[in-house]
């Protein structure tokens, strides 16, 4: 093997190290207009990562976990999604949704994504070789004759036995779990700072599951970048995450460090999901949360989660706002009024 | 009826010949078991274990390349069309994708009642009423079964495809993943109406699912498949509290953070006598049966360790052979 070619990375202006949240989201609301009326896709989300953080956000499908971690680098295209508010800082830097250079400098270099399903994020026409190249070409990485060797290399960190031949091949022709790695790779090689993850295993079987999971722990550990892991699985998100953030119908609806949530889960969402993630019985019966996840074009005044919430009371009518119910933790729910649930 | 099981495999064996590469894909390896009368299966494993082969071949959608399906005792091997038509009236099937199984153009009604055409010649008035019926024991009211299938949520969907399976009043229900496309708080749901429809309606499952915890609460018996073959097989209860075989225990570590380290359960099989590295299958208590063969740990596998923090690579082959190692020198 050839020596490593010594390539700078593209994002390390040597010693530029600002203190303060690596990403600061605040007040993103994110609305789709659709036959049925305006779906509320995400409502007044303010997400703060910090430097080498591990962020999990957990929700069911519609609960706006998605929209949040395209919208942390402005993906989503506008129409059909519409950005009524929302601001972001990265990196102690404005990212307004406008400054296209700007935004195309940080995606990727500051900020890359894994997918949920990695083939359908290559070019089916391309070779992975002449994509990971592009990639890099892209990023001012270097030309290929000077990169290859940090390639083979990061593919083989990601647990690709024959890094060559992967190259060589179309995306069709690698399995579920090696794409998955390869986009792993991909955004290693321009070392960003924030790594967003969105349902990275839920695509693969549970072999890959497991070499996917254990690579990002080891990618954090290693790489000394944030990650945002979003997924439906509490098992996945506990596994990596070091603070959780639940979301239901659009909104944060509890978020605190990762053990303190399992352990002490206060919003009634949470107690419900954790309960039915656990398979808890009572009498022979698996512990169920009654009624449907909620229709985003037509949610009901006050908390969204009040139709399928036992402990549900005439203030929830209302919508209660995120209180600070411990260090760390906040809980969007009445019953965690620190002035008292009746007010 | 007699006590013959539901449906038997008799050293089933599926094999698809492939042109390229040209090497034969073994889907199911001389697998053996029976789903007897109230006494439900559950099989679990990875994608390409050959899991939904099982299905298919129950079935009579694949034929075994060698070995024998038994429909309450009567080898299938010769069956006609007629005589796998009348078995499946006793043998219903709940797939995977389960929206995409239901005719989008159509109201439900047709989707859900379609299994009766294949048995007489129902009326619109006959139909409706098995509709209906089956719609109520699902949880759904009958109101409904002009609606199109989008109309529904996906759990709603999912307790459709069930009813469609009931319609032609079934004994023994192949459910293939029933509840992976659903959301968390939906799951309990759709297990919990399983589990009342098996007491109420006795009826027996084969639940097939690569999520351990989906078969947990509906079966008596677990099989776990890895490559087509049967690597361990125990009563539910004592898969979940005493796994042995490192493919089961690292299945079961994913599934459950807090299962914890039990690749060490494996060290128990040391204490008995006799125990070499057999190939195939070997019984190490009542009903639990244990494969033997060395078995190939990918890297990056994380063994039974639980959310604290993955264990180095090949941990969990390391723990396997020295067990080999220490049984092959005790006996």
């Amino acid at each position: 093997m050839n020596a490593r070619p010594d390539v700078p990375a593209p994002d390390e202006p040597a010693g530029v190290t600002t203190t303060g949240p690596l990403l600061e989201m605040s007040g993103l609301t994110v609305r789709f207009s659709s036959p049925a009326g305006e779906v509320h896709a995400v409502e007044d989300v303010s997400i703060s990562i910090a430097r080498n953080e591990a962020v999990g956000i957990v929700g069911e499908s519609g609960s706006g976990k998605t929209v949040t971690c395209m919208s942390m680098m402005w993906l989503l295209p506008s129409p059909p999604a519409r950005y009524v508010s929302g601001r972001i800082n990265f990196d102690g830097e404005a990212l307004p949704r406008t400054d296209e250079r700007r935004i195309r400098r940080v995606r990727g270099a500051g900020i890359g994504m894994v997918f949920q399903n990695a083939r359908l994020s290559f070019d089916p026409a391309y070779r992975l070789g002449s994509q990971i190249a592009e990639a890099l070409r892209v990023h001012g990485a270097g030309r290929w004759g000077d990169v290859e060797g940090r390639v083979l290399e990061t593919l083989r960190y990601c647990n690709i036995a024959d890094p060559e031949s992967v190259l060589r091949q179309f995306p069709h022709e690698v399995s579920g779990g090696v794409a998955q790695r390869v986009s792993i790779a991909l955004a290693l090689l321009i070392r960003p700072k924030l790594l967003i993850a969105d349902e990275p295993t839920t695509a693969l079987d549970l072999l890959s599951q497991l070499e996917v999971l254990s690579l990002l722990e080891r990618v954090r550990r290693e790489m000394s970048s944030s990650l945002v892991l979003v997924s439906h699985d509490l098992n996945v998100v506990r596994r990596i995450a070091d603070r959780v953030i639940i979301m239901y119908a659009g909104r944060v609806v509890e978020e605190g460090p990762v053990e303190d949530i399992f352990a002490h889960p206060q919003h009634p969402y949470t107690q419900g999901l954790l309960a039915s993630a656990a398979q808890r019985t009572e009498r022979g019966r698996l512990y169920e949360l009654p009624g449907q996840p909620p229709d985003l074009a037509a949610l009901p005044p006050g908390c969204s989660f009040r139709p399928r919430c036992a402990r549900a009371f005439a203030r929830c009518n209302h919508m209660p706002p995120l209180y600070a119910t411990a260090p760390g933790r906040h809980c969007r729910c009445f019953l965690l009024d620190p002035r008292g649930a009746d007010d | 009826m007699t006590d013959e099981p539901f449906v038997s495999f008799d050293a089933v064996s599926v094999i698809y010949k492939r042109r390229r590469p040209r090497v034969d894909l073994v889907a199911l390896d001389n697998l053996t078991f029976d789903v007897v009368r109230g006494r439900s299966v559950g099989i679990i494993g990875d994608s390409g274990s050959g899991k939904s082969t099982i299905c298919r071949v129950a079935e009579g959608l694949v034929r075994p390349s060698s070995g024998r399906v038994l429909h309450d005792g009567t080898d299938m091997s010769r069956a006609s069309a007629r005589m796998w038509r009348e078995a499946r009236r006793h043998v219903a099937l709940v797939f995977q994708d389960t929206l995409g199984s239901f005719n989008p153009m159509r109201p439900v009604l047709d989707s859900v009642g379609m299994p009766l055409l294949g048995y007489g010649d129902p009326t619109t008035a006959e139909l409706r009423d098995a509709v209906g019926a089956v719609m109520e024991q699902v949880g759904l009211s009958p109101s409904q079964m002009t609606r199109y299938p989008h109309e529904f949520s996906g759990g709603q969907i999912q307790r459709l495809a069930i009813a469609r399976a009931l319609v032609t009043g079934p004994r023994l229900v192949l459910l293939d993943e029933p509840v992976s496309a659903l959301d968390v708080s939906i799951r309990a749901q759709v297990l919990n109406l399983l589990s009342d429809l098996a007491a109420s309606l006795d009826l027996t499952y084969l639940v097939i699912s690569s999520d351990p915890g989906v078969p947990r609460h509906l079966t008596s018996e677990m099989l776990v498949l890895y490559d087509g073959r049967i690597v361990e097989r125990a009563p539910t209860e004592v898969l979940f509290t005493r796994p042995l075989h490192p493919y089961t225990v690292s299945l079961l570590a994913l599934h459950d953070a807090a299962l914890g380290e039990r690749i060490g359960h494996l060290a128990d099989l040391r204490e008995r006598d006799g125990i070499t590295a057999q190939t195939g299958l070997v019984s190490v208590a009542p009903g639990h049966l244990v494969d033997m063969r060395p078995f190939p740990i990918p890297a990056g596998w994380s063994g039974g360790r639980a959310h604290a923090g993955l264990s180095p690579a090949g941990a969990g082959t390391q723990e396997y052979q020295r067990i080999e190692n220490t049984t092959g020198t005790e006996t």
